[in-house]
């Protein structure tokens, strides 16, 4: 089921809350639990129910691991040797399901044989399940895990807001939330600021982002077929593929925080206004801020960091993004926007270190350091997006050509003068808007989230509160939002 | 505390009450006519937007209201040709569940669809060879059609009353009744085409076989395979004991023929034929106990395939068909008559408009087509040459898409 669904909003989401506060009022939490994780079950098995059982085991296999881990459970096998087997256990799920058929592809290219598996259905949300529990099971070895039991960990796991797209969620962020009793009462606070930001979070993703895929679209579509986009029509299929990946991204994460928050749950912030990055690094502090916590935390940190050199920081880093590139998706676009990420980052710390040795003050910088610093961010990781969302290296290499203006600048029917209508107001409000936090920032919208301590009392008065006007203007957002759900597809006449 | 509980009421009622107003709004001008409660003159009886859907939805939503006793199958041919309010069915009530773009997939779930639905005692079913195609499924909105078995309730609500698109066809439904304009969706599934006076009819005669010379789909995949002929025995198995089945091969004009003969597919047409005779042949056999089924070929090259086509730059109407692939009502009408007065013949149809082909005289009659088609070109050998330059002319086009 998807969030943006009619009927996960007006059956799921409502029966599944009802049910949830009326257990909570008789004081049964842990019946409200044992409710909310079949709940979540069943969200996931509505899409494949056979992959049920994978996540069900999956879920079994890390408790156990974890347990035998915080010596929870009496276990004759060394601690390394348990940590060593779980971690390979989960990678070799994904690997299996997400990465098989790309593994054997790529041999066949390299031997010059057609080798293909049959079709493996990705199980939705293994990569992120898969992440969170590797997660715990380093926790557990290194001792950092309380003493969980097993119904609040399948909840941790499970939750239906971040199961399927995350945010990925830190067992040390949410469990004590669930040992909370206050947790399962019904807490009107939470309820309002959750509808908002769930609107919020839908609007974005209904009406910016679906709408703005309709410029990028015929541009990647054509470039794979190897039609080569001019000046414009790039930039055009870059800008709004930009676009797109950003409000539909950011909005299914505040669709989770929202409807976390309804069940009285504040998960972490995963997008806190990406495009006002001023350098990539700042970018990657901004973006997905929970996966890069979690390459940060789990990958980059136990590679060596930066504590072993310079040359190993710069190979650990690149590491780190060929990976999360990697991540992503099953296919060499990813691994080579990954890599080209890491290059970027590289760059941008050997850059910090000449300024440094220079003897530049890196915290005082000015208005025109950072417009330029923003504006190469900005191209960057825009060309980044171009190997994301491309079919093939090559259909890139044609986008790349055409916004570099070697296609030609003159427009054909690639070009749409709508697209300019959309892009340019979407992209002032990536670049210039206030987020969702920042509008909600009063009532602690998310985790991990630090107010900007704004004093302009200006800003103040419109930030969002809980009075009649601005329910009015969200439940008109969510209303838009709903009645554009379905689309009408034009039925081209003259068919036989 | 209070303000969290007002805000969230307030939230409910705008929220509610702005779903209430629209899904009113666009229930009672039901622009799709989905619902057909609300129906006034001057307001929103037309329904211009009918025709941009699809029409699966609608069939299947006026089929299952409608517990009709004989339905018409098949293409737009069908679906522009044959007329329910036809006298010859007389009391019974008919729908035509014609479908343009379609394929004897969606004819077969069509069919399947309407016999549970309702008990039916007649179903007539006009055959094209380019529905046999292998790789044509299901087109327009089928798969928000009662037909598919992916129908969703709340999908089909959310798309017709609670969505954005339908606001503004709805307000655009009643500026067209407030301007008296009519529409071309009569009733009972059956399109009563109107072409343009200014229409040039050599004009779209030439536009609709290089569509026909191009499109993989149509004749450079003619009767690819014979494997979609197991959804037709389908709708022969499933038909109830009491049901009687009338098919028939589609009247369309010689020229069309000619195109097949241009690009070496007229041979697939009549394997198609042959194929057909001896499914048929096969039911008889197979399920004795059902109605038997006759089969009737109106194609070929006789007195009304065979109309003059106007010369070029002429606006005259034709008699006999919109272009070369359409036929009008008036055949639509002769059609019906000719097979549901059989054995009497019908005085104003002529003789040899309508043969019954069956095992016995398939091959003779297949002969004599092909005599006809050669008397065809002694008579219009400007048509023949036609068509024959449309298709050199056209020859890379099929080559692009690897089909020659």
């Amino acid at each position: 089921m998807l969030f943006n669904s009619l009927e996960f909003i007006f059956l799921y989401l409502p029966i599944t809350l009802s049910i949830f506060f009326g257990i909570g009022k008789f004081g049964n939490y842990r019946f409200a639990i044992v409710f909310l994780v079949a709940a979540s079950l069943s969200f996931y098995g509505w899409w494949n129910p056979p992959y049920l059982l994978l996540l069900i085991f999956s879920l079994i296999f890390n408790y156990f691991i974890g347990s035998a881990l915080s010596e929870k459970l009496k276990i004759k096998l060394g601690k390394k040797l348990l940590l060593t087997l779980g971690i390979i256990v989960n990678l070799a799920l994904i690997g299996y399901f997400k990465y098989a058929n790309f593994f054997v592809s790529t041999v066949g290219d390299l031997l010059g044989r057609n080798f293909n598996l049959e079709n493996i259905i990705l199980p939705l949300a293994i990569s992120f399940f898969t992440f969170q529990q590797i997660a715990y099971l380093v926790d557990a070895y290194k001792g950092e895990t309380k003493e969980y039991n097993f119904l609040d960990y399948c909840l941790f796991v499970t939750f239906f807001p971040q199961l399927i797209a995350g945010p990925i969620v830190h067992h040390k962020e949410v469990m004590p939330q669930f040992e909370d009793k206050s947790t399962y009462r019904f807490n009107p606070e939470n309820m309002a600021v959750g509808i908002t930001i769930f609107s919020l979070g839908l609007f974005k993703k209904v009406i910016f982002a679906d709408n703005i895929a309709a410029y990028a679209t015929p541009v990647f579509t054509a470039a794979s077929k190897g039609i080569e986009p001019t000046l414009v029509e790039a930039w055009v299929g870059a800008l709004a593929y930009t676009l797109q990946l950003y409000f539909d991204f950011s909005g299914y994460s505040d669709m989770a925080i929202g409807i976390a928050r309804m069940f009285g749950i504040k998960l972490p912030i995963n997008f806190n206004s990406p495009y006002k990055a001023i350098s990539i690094s700042d970018f990657w502090r901004r973006w997905h801020i929970t996966l890069s916590n979690f390459l940060r935390d789990y990958l980059y940190i136990p590679l060596g960091g930066s504590r072993k050199g310079e040359i190993r920081r710069n190979l650990n880093l690149l590491i780190t993004m060929l990976l999360g590139g990697l991540w992503h998706g099953a296919g060499w676009t990813f691994v080579f926007w990954g890599g080209l990420h890491g290059t970027y980052l590289i760059i941008n710390h050997q850059w910090r270190s000449l300024r440094k040795r220079l003897g530049h003050d890196l915290k005082n910088t000015n208005w025109f350091d950072k417009g330029c610093g923003w504006l190469l961010t900005f191209v960057a990781v825009v060309i980044g997006w171009v190997f994301f969302r491309a079919e093939n290296m090559s259909a890139s290499f044609l986008i790349l050509k055409g916004m570099f203006g070697f296609n030609g600048v003159s427009l054909s029917d690639l070009f749409s003068n709508k697209s300019i209508l959309w892009i340019i107001p979407l992209l002032t409000i990536a670049c210039l808007g206030k987020n969702t936090q920042e509008w909600m920032e009063r009532y602690n919208p998310a985790l991990n989230y630090s107010s900007s301590n704004s004093n302009l009392q200006f800003w103040k008065r419109l930030q969002w509160e809980p009075n009649q006007l601005w329910s009015i203007l969200i439940a008109t957002i969510a209303l838009v939002a709903i009645l554009s759900l379905s689309k009408e597809s034009e039925f081209l006449y003259f068919q036989f | 505390m209070k303000l969290t509980q007002s805000y969230i009421k307030n939230y409910i009622m705008t929220f509610f009450g702005g779903l209430f107003l629209v899904a009113s709004f666009n229930f009672v001008v039901d622009p799709r006519k989905m619902f057909a409660v609300v129906d006034i003159k001057g307001f929103n009886s037309e329904k211009p937007f009918i025709l941009n859907s699809g029409l699966r939805k609608l069939k299947s939503v006026e089929i299952e209201k409608g517990n009709f006793d004989t339905v018409l199958l098949g293409t737009s041919r069908v679906q522009y040709g044959l007329s329910p309010l036809h006298p010859i069915f007389g009391s019974s009530k008919a729908y035509n569940a014609g479908l343009a773009g379609t394929s004897i997939y969606e004819i077969f779930k069509a069919f399947k669809f309407a016999n549970k639905q309702s008990n039916l005692k007649k179903v007539v079913l006009g055959l094209d060879a380019i529905s046999f195609h292998s790789k044509k499924g299901a087109g327009g909105d089928y798969h928000q059609s009662k037909f598919s078995q992916s129908f969703n309730q709340l999908n089909f609500l959310s798309s017709e009353i609670f969505s954005k698109d339908k606001i503004l066809e709805s307000f655009e439904t009643i500026t067209f009744n407030l301007k008296n304009k009519r529409d071309e969706y009569i009733s009972s599934g059956f399109i009563k085409r109107n072409d343009s006076p200014e229409s040039i009819r050599r004009e779209l005669f030439i536009n609709t076989i290089k569509e026909f010379l191009v499109r993989e789909d149509l004749y450079p995949g003619l009767y690819d395979s014979p494997q979609r002929l197991e959804l037709l025995k389908e709708i022969f198995n499933r038909r109830k004991d009491d049901t009687k089945l009338y098919l028939f091969i589609s009247p369309i004009h010689a020229y069309q023929l000619e195109g097949m003969k241009s690009i070496n597919r007229f041979s697939l047409f009549e394997q198609w034929k042959r194929d057909l005779v001896q499914i048929v042949a096969e039911d008889a056999i197979a399920n004795p106990n059902k109605q038997p089924i006759v089969l009737w070929d109106f194609s070929g090259y006789n007195s009304i395939t065979t109309e003059k086509i106007p010369p070029a730059g002429s606006k005259k109407e034709m008699k006999w068909y919109w272009e070369s692939s359409h036929y009008k009502k008036e055949v639509g009408d002769m059609v019906l008559d000719v097979m549901f007065n059989y054995p009497e013949k019908s005085q104003n149809t002529p003789s040899d408009f309508g043969v019954i082909i069956n095992s016995n005289n398939i091959e003779s009659h297949l002969e004599r087509i092909r005599k006809e088609q050669a008397l065809y070109k002694q008579n219009f050998p400007q048509e023949v040459k036609e068509v024959e330059r449309l298709a050199r002319e056209t020859a890379h086009l099929r080559k692009a898409s690897k089909i020659d």
